[in-house]
């Protein structure tokens, strides 16, 4: 214990210097927005490499997993291609197509880091500004949403996930057409709450929830989870709705960050001011 | 005691100066900035180290909420404040090494001063300069500029010093 003291003593003037210089470089980062945005992205990155080993490795595991996931999707793509349809014409023609127009890109990419457990909870995908992933675009599992991107850098994105407190999205019941606000309440990660669905509607378990067309984040359809539970909430007049999500928030591997290649048209219409 | 108020009152003379001369001064050179607030960890009189550095961080930081970019000069003048007694070392014969505490014109002679300040004011000017673009690309554009308010900034430093410093030492 003397020696340490001694030690201190000795080198106080080194000492007292990396201490001042910390309280001076963590002003800096902490105060100045340039030198701050910089300093956080740069640390973004790192961590970001961190978690990309640990995923690589997490993900040969889930080989298997991804795969199975992967037929699934396919079979159902392949549900959809003309040849597995039926026309039910007796003379085919040809049908210029005009009023079909692409809406949402879809963008493949791997999960690098993801919590379950914290109250507020994040993922990072290995994909950033390079594969054309912006802030605040919807991501989305072959079975159903996932989050929001927040932060991102040239090789990484930072996802906001379902599990977040200040995670919301608008909803509907598939069933009923009701539409109604998705958010978590903290506690199971397989479970979140919906509200703002009123007493007058009927709810059975069992009925699926879809993202609505308010949200623009992600397609209009994407499954969210099924009614488990549901109260009524006499005080305003609402149901508190549980929701089993459909994505398995513990387990995501494979995921897809939506693009809405009209939402910035959206927005501006929203945002401008009428004109008198 | 005395001299604590004459300290004082330099130093404050040191930053009217620098915010209400040189600052509002147009620039002569592209790209270039006359900065000699860092001389008051430069000439001031040798204490102990870390009452310096504890003096100069707080002297930057001063001028920092005045330029509001908290830390980066407070950091510059600490850096300053911790190299000032090796660079002195640097510049010192091996028989003057303990007869003289000071480094100052009388003793060290006018070059031998001259490249002294610019050592000095090229460590503050980089280490501000790249704590500014906070970032290592583009470095040599950071390093041309710092040398050149290095240079800059000794000569303005060096006038400096022989109006307030050397006619009074060479008196006593």
């Amino acid at each position: 214990m003397g020696n340490i003291f001694a030690f201190l003593l000795r080198h106080h003037k080194f000492f007292v210097f990396i201490i001042l210089e910390g309280i001076g470089f963590s002003l800096v980062v902490n105060y100045n927005k340039d030198q701050g945005s910089a300093f956080y992205r740069s640390t973004n990155e790192i961590s970001g490499l961190a978690y990309k080993g640990i995923g690589n490795l997490k993900y040969y595991f889930h080989l298997q997993e991804v795969n199975d996931s992967l037929m699934a999707e396919n079979a159902r793509l392949r549900a959809k291609m003309l040849n597995a349809l039926y026309f039910d014409t007796a003379k085919p023609k040809t049908i210029t197509d005009t009023i079909v127009k692409q809406r949402y890109t879809f963008i493949p990419c791997n999960v690098v880091n993801n919590s379950v457990t914290n109250m507020n909870n994040y993922l990072t995908l290995g994909a950033g500004e390079n594969m054309g992933i912006g802030n605040h675009l919807g991501v989305v599992t072959t079975s159903g949403i996932v989050g929001i991107t927040r932060n991102v850098s040239k090789h990484f994105a930072s996802v906001l996930s379902i599990l977040h407190k200040d995670f919301t999205v608008s909803a509907q019941i598939l069933e009923n057409k009701q539409i109604g606000t998705v958010t978590w309440n903290g506690f199971d990660p397989d479970i979140v709450v919906m509200k703002d669905v009123p007493l007058n509607v009927k709810i059975t378990k069992g009925m699926h929830v879809v993202t609505s067309p308010y949200s623009d984040l992600f397609p209009t359809g994407s499954s969210v989870g099924i009614v488990t539970k549901y109260e009524a909430n006499h005080n305003d007049a609402n149901y508190t709705i549980y929701i089993k999500l459909s994505t398995d928030m513990r387990n995501i591997n494979k995921v897809y960050v939506v693009s809405n290649l009209m939402r910035e048209e959206k927005i501006k219409t929203e945002t401008i001011p009428v004109s008198k | 005691m005395i001299s604590v108020v004459k300290y004082f009152l330099l130093f404050l003379m040191i930053l009217v100066i620098q915010v209400f001369v040189l600052d509002q001064a147009p620039q002569l050179i592209p790209y270039s900035r006359p900065f000699i607030f860092f001389v008051f960890v430069i000439a001031f009189p040798d204490m102990e180290a870390v009452w310096l550095m504890a003096l100069a961080f707080a002297g930057g930081l001063l001028l920092d909420f005045i330029y509001g970019t908290p830390g980066i000069n407070a950091s510059a003048c600490l850096l300053l404040a911790y190299f000032k007694v090796p660079v002195i070392k640097m510049f010192k014969n091996s028989e003057e090494e303990n007869l003289v505490p000071l480094a100052h014109i009388v003793y060290l002679g006018f070059i031998r001063y001259f490249f002294y300040i610019l050592v000095l004011s090229f460590v503050f000017q980089l280490f501000s300069g790249f704590l500014t673009v906070f970032s290592f690309s583009g470095a040599g554009q950071t390093i041309m500029r710092a040398i050149v308010n290095a240079l800059i900034s000794s000569i303005l430093i060096y006038i400096f010093e022989i109006i307030f410093f050397y006619r009074r030492a060479a008196r006593t």
